[in-house]
């Protein structure tokens, strides 16, 4: 304080105040604290896909049954005959790229709805941290499922399982009569486009 | 020692303390000529084009639209607190084209980092945004940045002839009030 008194004239701490104030009137909201960045692990750059595909377009889709974060358990058979499926599995919570997918795919009901298709989104993620890392993205309109135990079991049945026990970044389409009718196993560092799903989508019709 | 001196104390050391906050964490820096240098497409929208005073196809470069200070949200479709700021953007872009200071002075861009124009319109369409997106499929704009892009990021630009401009500040994440954001962002295209 000493140091202060001694040193700081009026004039200059009128100055500082004011670009303390300009600084603060540039972030309004307290600026950067605001990104939820900080709470997403970086894994950093991995093997894009690590897995024996197992299911190609024409198969029959096998079933599964997982629990939704409702407490209800959520079955591929289920929809058969009724709604076509899009199931979007993604490695794991709170990770670069999956934290986003989902997000998007919320704003995109449209184009799942003129194709008369439901959305899954599965992870290997246990329910709580499943709950609590999509609560963070919004309302989604669509159920996430929980494939945590016996662990990757419906990963393992799509062949989408990686070596270090998370999932593929992989979407599957199938249709009203269970048949798988596009695949894709992206690479785990990138997101699939929005508009290659979307035309899976538009072929269903055909 | 005059009678003032404790008040002047006072406010030195919060004001020290708090650059001191501001210069420890090292704020973005976001670099003008790279900036400049970046291409977008001419929108196909002649409404867009009318608002960013183009004409023709092909691309362009920020210091050609017609403005005096630009905001340039960098934005994704997939990020949520981009999402969760849509209606705040939207309402900037209002109360900028409906005063008459700052109408056709001060414009608005979103740049879709990583993002198709399928992906863009899917965000348009979805917020009803009346200011022109552009996508960025290669995220070429992390170029001019110092670190990682974080979603959403305010750039406040002024514009210098056809050629140049100037990074005035930069805002990360989102804003809960447009008209605190937008007396800042005229605030500092003022005091440069």
């Amino acid at each position: 304080m000493r140091v202060f008194m001694v040193t700081v004239r009026p004039g200059l701490a009128a100055i500082m105040c004011g670009v303390t104030m300009l600084l603060m009137s540039l972030f309004p909201s307290g600026g950067r604290a605001e990104v939820r960045q900080p709470y997403i692990y970086s894994p950093g750059e991995l093997k894009p896909t690590d897995s024996t595909p197992r299911l190609k377009v024409g198969d029959r889709a096998p079933d599964f049954a997982l629990p939704d974060l409702h407490g209800a358990k959520v079955s591929l058979s289920q929809y058969l005959g009724k709604k076509n499926v899009v199931i979007s599995f993604v490695p794991a919570a709170w990770t670069p790229v999956c934290s986003q997918q989902w997000p998007g795919y919320n704003i995109a009901k449209e184009i799942f709805d003129a194709h008369d298709a439901i959305l899954l989104g599965i992870s290997v993620d246990n329910v709580p941290t499943l709950w609590a890392w999509t609560n963070q993205m919004g309302k989604l309109w669509f159920p996430v499922l929980s494939d945590f135990w016996p662990h990757g079991a419906a990963a393992v049945k799509f062949g989408v399982l990686r070596a270090d026990g998370a999932a593929e970044r992989a979407l599957f389409v199938i249709d009203k009569k269970g048949i798988i009718r596009f695949v894709d196993i992206h690479d785990i560092n990138a997101m699939p486009r929005l508009e290659d799903l979307a035309n899976a989508l538009a072929k269903l019709d055909k | 020692m005059n009678r003032k001196t404790p008040s002047v104390t006072l406010a030195a050391v919060v004001a020290l303390a708090v650059l001191g906050y501001a210069w420890a964490s090292e704020p973005l820096k976001v670099n003008s000529r790279t900036l400049a240098g970046m291409k977008l497409a001419v929108p196909s929208n002649a409404g867009e084009r009318e608002y960013l005073g183009l004409s023709g196809q092909g691309t362009f470069t920020m210091p050609e639209i017609s403005t005096d200070v630009l905001i340039v949200e960098v934005f994704s479709m997939y990020c949520p607190i981009c999402q969760a700021t849509a209606e705040e953007t939207n309402k900037l872009h209002e109360l900028i084209e409906r005063d008459p200071a700052l109408r056709g002075k001060v414009k608005l861009i979103g740049v879709g980092i990583g993002n198709t124009p399928f992906e863009v319109n899917m965000f348009r369409k979805k917020f009803h945004v009346a200011f022109p997106l552009f996508a960025d499929d290669n995220s070429a704009i992390r170029e001019a940045f110092s670190e990682p892009v974080r979603t959403p990021t305010f750039i406040i630009v002024e514009l210098k002839g056809k050629k140049k401009l100037r990074v005035l500040s930069t805002s990360v994440g989102k804003f809960d009030d447009a008209e605190a954001f937008l007396k800042a962002v005229t605030g500092a295209a003022i005091r440069k």
